[in-house]
C-alpha cells in the first residue's frame, strides 16, 4: 500500500465519524410537520420541542429567547432577521411537500379554468407559490380555505365544506397528502389522487432551482462549535432518513403513535410511508450560503428583496 | 297551584339524557357526523378507546399539575390582595383599574408575551393566573366587606396586631367564600389551561396538545375532539362535584356561610 493511501486512512476514520460533540444542551424549535422528522433523532431530548403554530415560534426569535437553533420557513426567518432578530440563516432543510391532488370529481382530468381549485391560506406560502407557477389563470374559480387541515376536508369529501361547491383540485402538502389518500372512509378513496408535484413545476419554472420551504436559524450568541457539530450530524441524520427512512420509523416509534403525532405531526409508520415514496415530504441538507441564489429566487415571489451576506452562518 | 317537584338525582338524570339528546338532535340536523359534528355514540366509543391509552392520563397529568401551579399562585396572590383590599378602601380603589384591566384583557393578545416570558410549556400557567387572579380577589374582598360589622369593630378594639387579627378572625370567616371562590373559577381554569396550550400550540403533552395532534392526525374526523372535550367535561362534573360535597362538609361542620 502506498504511504499517501496510509495517510488517507486516519482521515477517512475521522471524517466518517459521527461528531462526538455533546450537543444535547443546545435548545432547539422546529414548527411540526416535515421540518420537525429531520429531528427525528431527538424524541427524547428535552431540549428539542416543537410547536405547532410558526407565528409562535417566529415570536421566540428574540434577544431574551433560548432558543440556539430555530427552525421556521424560510420567509417568516430573514424576514425576523431584516426586524433585528438576532439569528443567522444556516442551511436548508426541506424543499417542498406541495402537491395539487384531484378529487376524482373532474371528468377530463385536465386543470382547466372551469375546475374548482382549493388553496389553503390566502397571501400565504401555498398562494404565491401557486400564482408563480400558474399565474392568474385559474383566479375566477379558486377557493381559498384557512389552514391545510381545512385543505385535505375538502380532499376527502370533494367539497368544500363552507361553501357547499363541488371540488375538482386541492393545492396540500404532505403528509396530509398521504393520510387523505389512505383513508379507506373518506368518499374519494380511490377516485382522489395526486396530479401535480408543486417542487418539479417550481424548478421547471426557474430554471432548477430548488423551493426551499423550510431552514435552519442559528442564534448569533450559540456556541458556534456546538452548533457546527450539531449541524454536520444534522446533515448526515437528513441523509441517511432519505436513503433509509426505516431509521425514523424506529426512532419515531420509541413514542405512541399520538405522541408522535403531536410532537412531529406524524408517526413513525407514516413517516417511513411518506418518505419512501421518493421524499415525498421534501427532506435535505443544504447549507444556506452555497444555495443564495435559489434562497433569492424564493424570497422574491414574496416581494423581498435579495439577502444580504451577513445573515447567514 | 301545586308546585312541581322531582328528585334531585331523578333531575340531574333528565338534565342528562337531555344534553345527550340535543347533541344528537344537532348532529342529525348538520348530517355531517364525521368532519364536522360526531353524534354521542362515536364520541362515546372513541372516548372509550382514548381512554384505554396510557397518553391520555400523562397528558391529564401535565395539564393538571400546570393547573395547579397556576391556580395555587392566583390563590395566594388573590388572599394577600383580597385582604389589603377588604381592609383599604383607599388601597381597594387603587388597585381597581389594574383588576378591571386583567378582566377585560383578551387572553390571546398576551400570547406572544408569554411564549417570549416563560415558552410555550409554562405560558399556561401565567395564562391560568391571568383569569383566575381577578375572579378570586373580588370573592375575598367581598367576602371581607360582607363580614358581620360587628366582628369588624371587636376586631378594631382588640389588641391584637393586625397580622394576628387577620389570621386568627378575618381568614377563618373568609372561607366560605374561599370555597366559593375556588369552585366557581376552577372549571374555568381547567378551561383556560386547555386553550391556553391549544394557544402555544406546545405539542408536549398536554390535553390542549392531545386535542391539536388528533386534529394534525385526521384532520378530517372531528370524533377524537369531541371524545377529549367529553373527556374534558366529565372531568370537572366529577370535581365540581366532588368540591360541592366539601364544601358542604365544611359548612356543616363548622356551621359557616348559612
Amino acid at each position: 500500500m502506498k504511504l499517501k493511501h496510509l495517510l488517507l486512512i486516519p482521515l477517512l476514520l475521522l471524517t466518517s465519524c459521527h461528531k462526538e460533540v455533546d450537543t444535547s444542551s443546545l435548545n432547539i424549535i422546529s414548527p411540526t410537520g416535515a421540518p420537525a422528522v429531520c429531528f427525528y433523532k431527538e424524541v427524547l431530548n428535552p431540549n428539542f420541542e416543537t410547536n405547532s403554530k410558526p407565528k409562535n415560534i417566529i415570536s421566540m426569535m428574540t434577544k431574551e429567547s433560548n432558543k440556539d437553533i430555530v427552525i421556521i420557513d424560510t420567509v417568516s426567518g430573514i424576514k425576523a432577521i431584516n426586524t433585528g432578530a438576532p439569528y443567522l440563516l444556516a442551511s436548508n432543510i426541506t424543499f417542498g411537500n406541495f402537491y395539487i391532488a384531484s378529487t376524482g370529481n373532474d371528468e377530463d382530468k385536465i386543470m382547466s379554468q372551469d375546475d374548482v381549485i382549493v388553496l389553503f391560506g390566502e397571501k400565504q406560502t401555498p398562494d404565491y407559490i401557486f400564482h408563480y407557477i400558474y399565474g392568474n389563470e385559474f383566479d375566477s374559480t379558486i377557493e381559498y380555505v384557512a389552514s391545510a387541515q381545512d385543505a385535505a376536508k375538502c380532499l376527502v369529501s370533494g367539497k368544500n365544506l363552507i361553501t357547499d361547491s363541488k371540488v375538482d383540485y386541492v393545492f396540500i402538502a404532505e403528509p396530509a397528502l398521504s393520510k387523505v389518500l389512505n383513508n379507506k372512509n373518506a368518499p374519494t378513496y380511490g377516485k382522489s389522487s395526486v396530479y401535480i408535484n408543486i417542487q418539479d413545476e417550481y424548478k421547471k419554472k426557474s430554471n432548477n432551482l430548488s423551493l426551499v420551504q423550510a431552514s435552519v436559524f442559528v442564534k448569533n450568541t450559540s456556541d458556534r462549535k456546538l452548533v457546527d457539530a450539531y449541524l454536520d450530524n444534522l446533515k448526515d441524520d437528513i441523509n441517511l432518513a432519505i436513503s433509509s427512512p426505516e431509521v425514523v420509523k424506529d426512532s419515531l416509534n420509541q413514542l405512541s403513535n399520538e405522541e408522535a403525532t403531536s410532537l412531529f405531526g406524524i408517526n413513525g409508520d407514516e413517516a417511513f410511508q411518506v418518505i419512501s415514496n421518493n421524499n415525498a415530504m421534501g427532506l435535505g441538507y443544504i447549507k444556506a450560503k452555497e444555495n443564495k441564489g435559489a434562497i433569492d429566487k424564493f424570497i422574491s415571489l414574496f416581494g423581498m428583496e435579495q439577502t444580504n451576506e451577513e445573515i447567514y452562518y | 297551584m301545586k308546585k312541581f317537584t322531582i328528585n334531585k338525582y331523578l333531575a340531574y338524570v333528565i338534565g342528562i339524557i337531555f344534553f345527550f339528546f340535543l347533541w344528537w338532535i344537532i348532529s342529525l340536523i348538520i348530517d355531517e357526523r364525521v368532519m364536522i359534528f360526531p353524534d354521542p355514540y362515536s364520541t362515546f366509543v372513541e372516548m372509550i378507546r382514548i381512554l384505554q391509552t396510557s397518553y391520555v392520563y400523562k397528558c391529564f397529568a401535565n395539564s393538571l399539575s400546570r393547573l395547579l401551579i397556576g391556580f395555587g399562585i392566583s390563590f395566594i396572590l388573590a388572599l394577600i390582595f383580597g385582604i389589603i383590599a377588604g381592609n383599604s378602601l383607599t388601597l381597594k380603589r387603587i388597585f381597581t383599574p389594574t383588576i378591571v384591566s386583567l378582566k377585560s384583557i383578551p387572553t390571546a393578545s398576551l400570547v406572544f408575551l408569554f411564549l417570549v416570558l416563560v415558552g410555550a410549556k409554562n405560558a399556561p400557567i401565567l395564562m391560568v393566573i391571568l383569569i383566575s387572579f381577578p375572579i378570586l380577589y373580588e370573592s375575598f374582598v367581598g367576602g371581607i366587606e360582607n363580614m358581620d360589622k360587628d366582628v369588624i369593630k371587636a376586631m378594631k378594639l382588640d389588641s391584637g396586631s393586625l397580622l394576628r387579627n387577620v389570621f386568627f378572625i378575618q381568614i377563618p370567616l373568609l372561607i366560605p367564600y374561599l370555597l366559593v371562590g375556588i369552585t366557581s373559577s376552577f372549571a374555568l381554569s381547567f378551561k383556560i389551561e386547555i386553550m391556553a396550550e391549544i394557544l402555544t400550540g406546545d405539542t408536549r403533552s398536554g390535553i390542549g396538545s392531545a386535542i391539536l395532534g388528533a386534529q394534525i392526525n385526521n384532520p378530517t374526523d372531528m370524533t377524537p375532539i369531541f371524545a377529549y372535550s367529553l373527556i374534558v367535561i366529565i372531568f370537572v362534573l366529577i370535581v365540581s362535584l366532588l368540591t360541592k360535597f366539601i364544601v358542604n362538609k365544611i359548612k356543616k361542620k363548622y356551621d359557616i356561610g348559612n
